[in-house]
């Protein structure tokens, strides 16, 4: 069970959440794996500030993924960190913000747990609350949110998925975190509103977090579309709705 | 010293770099990173860059015998990998006057390579004049955790503003003063929290520039998330909160090894309530941490997991706002995400969960207050802080939601911590499972996903009863 290295030349996997974008939020964790890895997969997400911490003669491999594009087969990312990891390697998979959200790691475990190759899961700061930080607000409020839920706004097509939950989704008492949604997000509000949740929902979006270039747009539920296709944002974006948001993001958009 | 560490102007000329294999490629992604022009001769004939990012022109590939290469506006040569090529090269720079590094060869070196922190504006450069790379490594590593990543966009925003300030402080020991509190100072804090707007805009808003040289410090105070428990999973950020602060305000959950990471003169206070007795109150808390702060001190409000997921850090935020105090928020592994890791619990799934929700059941008063029916969908993982002693209203809640009794459920206490334990099992089972984990705190996780755990993969003999057992297999047997 979520075994760290050993040092007899074993191979070993770990899946290693980068948090979301800016080095000083990998864990003390992260960055020892990443220093001591033969082997670094990862991903445009990431972001390559974190590959600064590879050794010099660490194998650096680009399995890039970005909005919009295709994704590389899961199975040959899979298919390559077995490989190495039977080779006696230690190899290090980064993924952005943290490997048990929204972030294929039900995958890559299984694989490695087929393959009998020791996997260990370091955790990261998730988008989410990395945005809260940011933005200074929290997620959970007395009385107002009591519950917080993440969703995916796109699936594997990249359109808004199919089966959502709009009654849960809809729900006054929460706050939503909507990752990898900017495209689908308009049609999504529309939903909401039609469901029953308050036009003037407090909503905002953070683009490129954990980067120089990050950019805020806040309004209401109803405004966001608008706004959404006036800024164009070209940067990854992390979504959230709610009452408890009220006010905030204004001051900094 | 021997070897003088003087930083090279990459635009100044081209690179001429030459050698094969991984040693190549590494230093092509340095110098490629730094901004240089490259002439490469890659004597393996290997030229894929393997993802590499370039720029435009950046770099050009040279067939042919390396020692006739054209030495003419070269501003230093790079040997990496070599081999044999390495002394005739370094000669041949030597007798033209052109700076030469043998990588691994110091005989053969007119310069060294420094170990490297790069912050952008910021470089350090780490010599041990070639005699122990591993002393320099160490070093870096060192000073890699101490130096914020955004140091060097504190430089860039301090480059921006010097001139005007300095037409406006003329004085030279008053102005060096001025930087000094900005860099250590709230401007500095949001600078480094990546808020550069709203530093441009605080430094903008001085009006005499003098008069705030002069003035009393002011403090800071920065939430800061201490993550599960495990010490290691600190951010690097927390860590340096933890080192720089005066006074440490933290709640009962903040385990001894997090706290043993302060820095050791720092004031440790603790403020949360404990199981059974009263804790000074939320009121009482923000007042301490405003009357610390306009004291001049550097205070952390340390909280176990993340301080904006049920941490109440929302209700500190308005407090210090309201009292004008600078402050900052330095998220944290929540509790959930550091039981997901040790335990190996996908909170999604593909296909099987596709989304998540957090929410707290403390006593069944909390419970009560749940809107179960907004968690019917078997899709959405639920995880429930503080829900041990509320366990079978948690129960009651989710079957009356319409979810199966057989749906897998795992009670993670104290995760991340030596004497961490994971109860596995169904929703039916949710209250004896809790009383198996012997206290808290603990974490519910409730869904599909939990029979990914790796305690029910250990134990999958125990669950025979579970469709997704047997969904399992198939998958691990397609896998294979």
């Amino acid at each position: 069970m979520n075994s760290a290295p050993s040092s007899d030349g074993t191979g070993h996997i770990a899946l290693v959440g980068a948090g979301p974008g800016d080095v000083d939020l990998l864990t003390l964790r992260a960055v020892e794996r990443l220093r001591a890895a033969d082997v670094i997969l990862y991903d445009d997400l990431a972001g390559d500030a974190l590959l600064s911490y590879a050794r010099e003669d660490a194998e650096l491999i680009a399995v890039g993924k970005r909005a919009g594009h295709p994704s590389p087969k899961q199975d040959e990312v899979n298919r390559l960190m077995i490989s190495y990891a039977k080779l006696g390697k230690r190899v290090v998979r980064v993924k952005a913000g943290d490997p048990a959200i929204f972030a294929r790691a039900d995958e890559e475990i299984c694989a490695a747990r087929a393959a009998g190759v020791p996997i260990e899961i370091v955790p990261g700061i998730t988008t989410a609350t990395a945005a809260a930080a940011f933005l200074g607000t929290s997620l959970t409020k007395r009385l107002v949110a009591r519950r917080v839920q993440m969703v995916t706004g796109h699936d594997v097509d990249g359109a808004l998925p199919s089966d959502l939950d709009l009654a849960a989704l809809a729900d006054p008492g929460a706050t939503t975190c909507v990752f990898m949604g900017k495209a689908t997000f308009p049609a999504l509000a529309q939903k909401l509103i039609a469901k029953g949740l308050s036009a003037e929902t407090p909503t905002v979006v953070v683009e490129s977090l954990g980067t120089p270039a990050t950019q805020v747009i806040a309004g209401s539920l109803s405004e966001i579309a608008a706004r959404l296709a006036a800024a164009k944002p070209q940067g990854p974006c992390m979504i959230l709705y709610g009452a408890a948001l009220a006010g905030v993001g204004r001051e900094i958009a | 010293m021997r070897f003088l560490p003087v930083f090279l102007d990459l635009r100044s000329g081209p690179i001429l770099l030459i050698g094969a294999g991984d040693l190549l490629r590494a230093k092509l992604r340095l110098l490629l990173a730094a901004g240089a022009r490259i002439r490469c001769y890659a004597t393996d004939g290997h030229t894929d860059l393997g993802g590499i990012e370039k720029g435009e022109g950046q770099i050009e590939f040279i067939e042919g015998d390396p020692l006739q290469a054209d030495f003419a506006g070269v501003i230093a040569v790079f040997c990496a990998g070599s081999g044999e090529l390495g002394a005739p090269l370094s000669a041949r720079a030597r007798a033209l006057g052109v700076p030469v590094n043998v990588m691994d060869d110091l005989s053969n070196s007119s310069f060294i390579m420094p170990a490297i922190v790069d912050r952008g504006d910021v470089v350090v450069a780490i010599g041990t004049g070639g005699t122990s790379p591993v002393v320099a490594r160490r070093l870096r590593q060192q000073i890699e955790a101490l130096l914020p990543a955004r140091i060097g966009e504190l430089a860039g925003f301090i480059g921006r503003w010097r001139k005007s300030i300095h037409q406006r402080i003329p004085q030279f020991p008053l102005r060096r003063k001025f930087w000094e509190r900005v860099v250590d100072g709230p401007i500095g804090a949001q600078v480094l929290a990546g808020h550069l707007d709203q530093a441009d805009k605080a430094l903008r808003n001085i009006d005499n520039p003098s008069d705030f040289a002069g003035a009393s410090e002011a403090g800071h105070v920065t939430l800061v998330g201490a993550g599960p428990g495990d010490p290691d999973l600190l951010t690097l950020k927390a860590l340096r909160a933890l080192q720089d602060a005066d006074t440490i305000f933290y709640d009962e959950l903040v385990s001894q090894e997090v706290l043993d990471r302060a820095r050791r003169d720092a004031t440790l206070v603790a403020v949360g309530r404990r199981v059974g007795q009263p804790g000074i109150g939320q009121d009482e808390i923000n007042r301490r941490l405003i009357v610390a702060a306009n004291s001049g001190q550097r205070c952390v409000r340390l909280k176990g997991g993340d301080s904006l997921i049920f941490g109440r850090g929302g209700e500190e935020i308005a407090a210090l706002r309201d009292a004008g105090i600078s402050y900052s928020v330095v998220p944290g592994i929540t509790a959930a995400l550091g039981a997901a890791a040790e335990f190996e619990v996908p909170l999604t799934f593909r296909n099987e969960a596709l989304r998540i929700t957090f929410l707290t059941a403390h006593k069944a008063e909390g419970a009560a207050s749940v809107d179960w029916s907004a968690l019917t969908d078997p899709k959405m993982t639920v995880v429930v802080y503080m829900g041990m002693s509320a366990a079978p209203q948690v129960r009651a809640g989710l079957l009356a939601a319409g979810r199966s009794p057989l749906t897998p459920v795992g009670v993670f206490a104290r995760v991340t911590r030596p004497n961490s334990k994971a109860a596995i099992g169904t929703l039916d089972q949710l209250p004896e499972l809790v009383a198996e984990v012997e206290g808290g705190p603990a974490i519910l996780i409730i869904g599909d996903v939990v029979a990914h755990a790796a305690p029910w993969q250990a134990d999958s003999n125990s669950h025979p009863f579970t469709p997704l057992t047997q969904k399992l297999s198939e998958m691990l047997a397609a896998a294979e």
